[in-house]
């Protein structure tokens, strides 16, 4: 877990570099948040080695705007952990990916805190396209949400979290066909709903989905918890590709910008579908 | 019985009878791990000709280096033993394997015509006796076989020292134990507590591999390593999967663990655990330390005294059923009789 949280600096950097260094903070405060409540959830400072808590609060703390209140991420980390997987048991029992259950409670809970509202970025390219009016993708590409080829500023955040993913798969801590298919179970999609669009009404390219939101952050930090996502083969590629599918509908049908938490939830909840526990 | 010398034998000259009886006499065992009787296997292995003999040096035990040590200190003492076996059995081709390049460079230059030296990345299974065939032979042992019935003769190196030894007329009184990371000679016989002296448990043999030391267990000639035993430190498993992958077998280790947790027994689990050889590759594999063989062994152990129980259940089943019917029988006879006496009694009055 040591090398998760290396690999999760240079996202981190790049975040503080475009978001602000209140960004510092909110991760920090979801740290702490997350290690007192595995600590005094379990009683002992055994399962606080394995450093999972540390991850799954980082990850809260990177997929929260910085400028919420600084009540938020404790109440998502507490959750995260106390109703994500203290409930279920402890380290390696929990259905559900910790992280996920306290930004998804989070984000139902009190969604104005979760707008981004800096005077930096204003709104997200994601926003843009959910609240479009009917623009074609030229017009849409030039709004000044976007970037060189995704969203403006998190473009660059998504390629950190990329190197930092490529780090953990060149180790062999990240099993590289998860994240792969998170990848393509959003690429393809977009690829196909491309040629839709027309001039009054588009969804972007698939390397913009690639490019904005937490795609990267998901792909190779989220979607690979070992102890929510499948451990074969077969299952690994249905896994990812339906996370990143689903993440994609989402974005394109669904009501909230982002969809990532809910698809990882959701795919979470079909795990014991796609891995049977048989004897051969 | 006369008393056996242990005088120097030359053999180079000496009979393959009585350098066979030499070893026999030596009490040398596989030192691998095994134990197995060493002069036993070379007589079994003899009956079979053509006979391939195959030095052992790969140790594929992790962080385990006695072999590897051995053979970079003592190679000559070791080829020496390779060419005695050879020369009882009048071997058609030895093979040296070893997982150090330098070691196999330096042997290629000592080596005979009917002798190759073979280099190969310590692997899992690389250091398994059918696998090692497989690899420097091409030949496959079948699974109802055995190497020796085909005349496949494999030795670990350090029973080769010893032989060497045994026919140099010195009795074999320590060996090389990698304990934890440093490979000494260490005396047959002290006790293993001695040897790594630690608060923390250790275990006999590999961190792998290993197990918990018995009641006062010594240093016997089989164990090279004596280690300090991480999975006091365990964490809960996290279902990373890493264990099955590690498996060269294909055994799913995970699903394994899950089974033994239970602390029952489960006899649809016991083609996967008859697959498992204990190579404890799926230990080292653990991000958790949980010692996955120990789990296995386990869960092995439980079904072994089920069937046990069943086979018992079956068999006093078989007895009840055979008492019955003779009784039954019995009883029929012995009415039979009353009833021929009863008449014989109404005759008589």
């Amino acid at each position: 877990m040591v090398h998760v949280v290396i690999a999760l600096l240079p996202g981190l950097g790049v975040s503080a570099w475009f978001l602000g260094p209140k960004v510092f903070l909110v991760v920090l405060v979801s740290i702490l948040a997350a290690v007192a409540t595995e600590a005094i959830g379990t009683r002992s400072v055994q399962t606080l080695r394995d450093g999972s808590a540390v991850v799954t609060g980082m990850l809260i703390g990177l997929c929260l705007p910085p400028s919420v209140a600084i009540w938020v991420p404790i109440v998502a980390s507490v959750s995260a952990i106390a109703l994500g997987k203290l409930v279920f048991g402890g380290l390696g029992k929990n259905l559900f990916n910790p992280a996920m259950v306290g930004y998804a409670l989070v984000l139902i809970a009190f969604p104005m805190q979760l707008v981004y509202l800096d005077g930096l970025t204003g709104a997200t390219a994601l926003d843009v396209l959910k609240h479009q009016e009917k623009e074609s993708l030229d017009l849409l590409v030039n709004h000044p949400a976007f970037g060189l080829v995704g969203a403006k500023h998190f473009e660059w955040m998504n390629l950190a979290f990329l190197v930092g993913g490529l780090y953990l798969v060149l180790l062999r801590i990240v099993p590289w066909l998860l994240p792969l298919s998170v990848l393509l179970g959003i690429a393809v999609p977009a690829l196909v709903f491309l040629p839709l669009g027309d001039a009054t009404y588009s969804f972007g390219p698939p390397w913009f989905h690639l490019f904005a939101g937490g795609t990267m952050l998901t792909a190779f930090f989220i979607a690979t918890d070992p102890v929510t996502s499948p451990s074969a083969k077969l299952p690994q590629i249905v896994y990812g590709f339906f996370v990143g599918s689903v993440a994609f509908f989402i974005r394109y049908f669904g009501t909230w910008a982002d969809g990532f938490a809910f698809a990882i939830l959701l795919a979470n909840a079909f795990l014991p579908l796609l891995e049977p526990k048989k004897l051969p | 019985m006369p008393r056996p010398s242990f005088t120097p034998i030359n053999w180079v000259r000496a009979t393959p009878d009585s350098l066979l009886d030499r070893i026999a006499e030596a009490n040398i065992v596989g030192m691998g791990g095994a134990g197995f009787p060493t002069a036993e296997k070379i007589a079994l292995a003899r009956k079979h000709a053509p006979n391939f003999v195959i030095a052992n040096g790969m140790e594929t035990d992790p962080g385990v280096n006695a072999d590897k040590v051995l053979l970079e200190r003592h190679l000559n003492d070791v080829l020496t033993g390779l060419r005695i076996v050879a020369k009882i059995l009048s071997a058609v081709h030895s093979f040296v394997a070893t997982s150090r390049e330098r070691t196999g460079q330096v042997a290629q230059s000592l080596l005979n015509d009917n002798e190759t030296v073979h280099y190969m990345k310590p692997t899992y299974q690389n250091g398994a006796e059918r696998e090692l065939i497989q690899i420097l032979t091409g030949h496959v042992i079948k699974d109802n076989s055995f190497p020796a019935f085909e005349g496949y003769l494999v030795l670990n190196v350090h029973t080769l020292f010893a032989i060497a030894q045994a026919i140099a007329g010195k009795p074999l009184t320590k060996r090389l134990v990698t304990v934890n990371d440093e490979t000494h000679w260490i005396d047959i016989g002290t006790p293993v507590e001695a040897i790594l002296a630690s608060s923390d448990p250790i275990r006999v043999g590999c961190y792998a591999t290993g197990h918990r030391p018995r009641a006062n267990e010594v240093l016997t000639a089989p164990v090279n390593a004596i280690s300090t035993d991480k999975s006091v430190q365990a964490l809960p498993c996290i279902h990373c999967g890493w264990c099955d992958e590690a498996c060269p077998r294909d055994v799913p280790v995970e699903l394994l663990f899950v089974l033994a947790e239970q602390l029952k027994p489960n006899l649809d689990a016991q083609d996967a655990l008859n697959r498992c050889n204990d190579c404890g590759a799926c230990v080292v594999a653990c991000p958790s330390n949980i010692h996955l063989l120990d789990h296995v062994r386990a869960l092995r152990q439980r079904n072994d005294t089920k069937r046990e129980r069943i086979s018992r259940a079956t068999q006093a089943r078989i007895r009840v059923d055979a008492r019955e019917h003779r009784m039954r029988s019995d009883v029929i006879r012995s009415d039979t009789k009353r009833s021929e006496r009863m008449q014989q009694q109404h005759k008589w009055q």
